[in-house]
């Protein structure tokens, strides 16, 4: 690895996933095209129409080097290691090498052949791994087929392409899907895989200098609810009318909020008291039932015809209702006899994870320092069980001690750290990412938490 | 003898002549009885020269996309090369001029091997072994193997194979594998020990592996920096010493336990990992080369000193090969950045130390 003081001179190699007709080899057309004076190597596993004269295109098959250990973060590439090998001996040089993997390769050798082999981390160092998505047709996939979830979950960008096959629901809830997949990937819509080259190449995606940047939604924990809306209410009975939607019931808890405090500062208190509300014994209520706000959980029977349920407000006041399910499902409004009562706040949180199977991202944020000595038990331990199904992980840590930023990011089991920039004036705190299989976020947060140095 | 000269005393390396194969030399050959040195580079000529003065006798033009490999003919008058246009040429040493090409049909040329005899002529392409005979006729197209195949080498008639799955022995004369030595593992370098006892690997998980050709029970040899891809044999068989890192160890083959639970010599030296070893014809002198292009020679087994007793400075080019000549007299090394370097080994005169 390169030192902090030292510029990487070693060759970037950019990794193209995607399942075939993804638009791959219009992408790497594009690439090879457009008037950038970059020299680029291209290795092609999946043979397509590609040539450009100046451009070096090499074809290869893919081969799987397992290792007897039966490891599988030893597990590389063995074409690539031959024929990138081979390459780094010529006189002529590449400014840029790119991989085209098969539709349904595993990128977790290929980035790791960059790792585990000395020759390959000489020389040349993993940019980014760029991953195309069918936008209406990775649906067929990404609940079935781990080849699709992976090449998701190693991505440093995703590229959406043919999204002018897909409306604008479906794209969107699409990437919510991938977000919650993969929440360090950059997500861009594309036409035609039509992409500035600066989007896919120059990613930086495994550069330890860039520092991660943590989209704050997904450092969020899972909630058991996705939606609160909040609204002011004169003393009264108001109703809550639902239509059929997806699920046979919902949980709904309410809150009269104290108006002390502006309306985001006081949900974050009520989030707490909530989310053990979820947890709590529930109160079945079916049509016409009454909704009071007391932290009580309802269930709402959502079976018959017509939905039509009351909440009680005593008093004036603010008041806040979370619901399990985003009410949009259930088309659900809040009446003032005939009249919607309109929302002064809504907000949607991040639902837990339904598959345990699930490809998903967590994200941890929590202040203070670290003891490196738990860290590292922590963090080895946890490589040792669960390496396999961790696909990408990085960090920025604050070690007891230590001025600078610890950055770190790590591949299966492999795992690259240093110290960065000093921490100046900004609070210290801790930030990491997983993003893997079957990943247990509250255990992770507790597993992290008890690596805080004592104070 | 050289030997005798040797033994014990410090040696210098004298850089006594050079030439330029044009690019990062790949693989390198000598024909000792005809005094011929042949190296091919990854993208450059294949430069044929004189042992003693390394002055070029011809140079022939590269194969397209580049040279993968070169062999000499027992008579030191052909020279055969391969290459990523998957062909394989056979040349005069004298004139460069092409006899033949021979298309390999495979997706390229990984290695090519003369027989000792200069009567066969084998090559590996992609999962394949070809064997052809002197007049170019395919004799055998032995495979496909479970992978690419990554390394051959002869012993008689006896043929084996690198490839990630398995070793596997083929038979001049014969259409299947004489015998298959299954590993879950990627063999990159093969070498038979001269005693044909053994044969060892370098593998790409950072281990060596023994494999007892008879019986075929085999040992694995773990604790190395990187993958492996130097192995030597002293010419007795009982030695193999190996690369992998920065510090060239050497096992001891002897007895019915072989290596089994030896633990091996290990000669601490080098800054940079070791790139190339070679063990001298006889006695067992061995010379090592670096990544940053520094020669050592080391006499430890009979002298057993851990210390080299000879060196030659680095010139900042990685030794890519290493060559004894027949009375181990001299060296010949080649780089990365394309010298073909001779050093004349001999017993220093004055005493510095």
């Amino acid at each position: 690895m390169n030192s902090l003081n030292e510029p990487d001179s070693r060759t970037p190699v950019t990794i193209l996933t995607g399942f075939l007709g993804s638009g791959k080899t219009t992408l790497l057309n594009r690439i090879l095209t457009e008037n950038h004076g970059k020299r680029i190597a291209v290795i092609e596993n999946e043979f397509g129409e590609v040539g450009v004269d100046h451009e070096l295109v090499i074809g290869a098959e893919e081969e799987i080097f397992e290792m007897n250990n039966g490891c599988i973060c030893c597990t590389v590439r063995g074409d690539l290691i031959r024929i990138l090998g081979k390459l780094m001996k010529r006189k002529d040089r590449f400014d840029y090498i790119l991989i085209e993997t098969t539709g349904m390769a595993d990128p977790g050798p290929v980035v790791q052949t960059f790792f585990m082999d000395d020759e390959m981390k000489e020389h040349l160092r993993v940019d980014g791994v760029v991953t195309l998505v069918d936008a209406r047709h990775i649906v067929q996939h990404i609940d079935t087929q781990s080849e699709a979830q992976e090449q998701i979950a190693f991505a440093d960008v995703i590229l959406l392409n043919k999204v002018d096959l897909v409306n604008d629901d479906e794209l969107a809830r699409l990437e919510t899907r991938i977000q919650s997949m993969n929440s360090e990937a950059r997500i861009v819509r594309t036409q035609n895989a039509a992409v500035d080259m600066e989007t896919v190449l120059n990613v930086g995606g495994f550069d330890l200098a860039r520092a991660l940047t943590v989209d704050e939604k997904f450092l969020e924990p899972e909630y058991p609810f996705e939606y609160s809306g909040v609204c002011r209410l004169a003393a009264g009975h108001y109703q809550l009318v639902l239509e059929e939607g997806p699920d046979p019931a919902m949980s709904v808890v309410a809150y009269r909020l104290s108006e002390t405090e502006p309306i985001p500062a006081e949900l974050e208190r009520a989030v707490e008291a909530v989310v053990l509300a979820f947890s709590d014994d529930e109160e079945v209520l079916d049509t016409g039932g009454t909704i009071r706000p007391d932290g009580t959980r309802f269930r709402l029977n959502l079976w018959e015809s017509e939905l039509r349920f009351i909440l009680d407000a005593p008093t004036d006041g603010r008041y806040v209702l979370f619901t399990e399910h985003h009410p949009d499902e259930f088309s659900a409004r809040l009446l003032d006899g005939d009249t919607a009562v309109s929302l002064d706040h809504e907000r949607e949180y991040k639902p837990d994870h339904e598959h345990d199977e699930a490809v998903t991202s967590v994200g941890i944020t929590i202040p203070g320092d670290l003891d490196p000595e738990r860290l590292n038990d922590w963090l080895g331990n946890l490589l040792r069980i669960q390496g396999p199904d961790i696909f990408r992980m990085k960090g920025v840590l604050s070690i007891k001690g230590a001025p600078q930023r610890y950055v770190f990011q790590g591949v299966h089991m492999l795992f690259d750290g240093r110290a960065d920039r000093p921490w100046g004036g900004d609070e210290r705190k801790n930030t990491l990412v997983f993003i893997g299989r079957n990943l247990d976020r509250m255990e992770l947060v507790e597993g992290f938490r008890e690596c805080l140095a004592s104070a | 003898m050289p030997r005798e000269r040797m033994s014990g005393g410090r040696l210098d390396l004298e850089r006594v002549a050079a030439a330029h194969a044009g690019g990062h030399v790949v693989d390198l050959a000598w024909q000792r009885e005809r005094s011929i040195v042949a190296a091919a580079s990854a993208d450059g000529p294949i430069l044929v020269t004189d042992a003693d003065t390394l002055a070029p006798r011809c140079e022939i033009p590269g194969h397209g996309m580049g040279n993968s490999s070169v062999s000499l003919h027992a008579s030191g008058a052909l020279v055969a090369t391969g290459g990523q246009d998957a062909q394989v040429r056979i040349c005069s040493t004298a004139s460069g001029v092409v006899h033949q090409t021979l298309s390999t049909g495979g997706p390229w040329c990984e290695r090519v091997r003369y027989h000792q005899s200069g009567k066969y002529l084998a090559a590996a392409t992609g999962r394949h072994v070809l064997v052809w005979d002197a007049d170019g006729e395919l004799l055998h197209r032995w495979g496909p193997h479970a992978s690419t195949v990554a390394d051959i080498a002869w012993y008689g008639d006896v043929l084996a194979s690198a490839a990630y799955g398995a070793i596997t022995t083929w038979g001049l004369g014969g259409e299947t594998a004489t015998r298959v030595y299954p590993w879950k593992g990627a063999s990159l370098r093969l070498l038979w020990s001269p005693t044909g006892r053994f044969i060892a690997t370098g593998d790409q998980d950072s281990t060596v592996h023994f494999w007892y050709v008879d019986s075929g029970k085999d040992l694995q040899m773990y604790g190395y920096q990187t993958k492996v891809l130097e192995l030597a044999w002293d010419a007795g068989g009982r030695y193999l010493a190996t690369g992998g890192g920065t510090v060239p160890v050497i096992w001891d083959c002897a007895g019915p336990k072989g290596p089994e639970n030896s633990r091996p010599i290990e000669l601490v030296y080098h800054g940079a990992p070791v790139s190339s070893l070679a063990f001298s014809h006889r006695g067992a002198l061995l010379a090592s080369g670096d990544r940053a292009g520094e020669v050592a020679v080391w006499d430890p087994i009979e002298s057993d000193r851990l210390t080299p007793v000879g060196a030659a400075a680095a010139d900042g080019s990685e030794i890519t090969a290493l060559l004894w000549s027949a009375d181990d007299t001299a060296l010949v090394a080649a780089t990365a950045d394309g010298a073909v370097i001779r050093y004349e080994v001999a017993s220093r005169t004055t005493d510095i130390s």
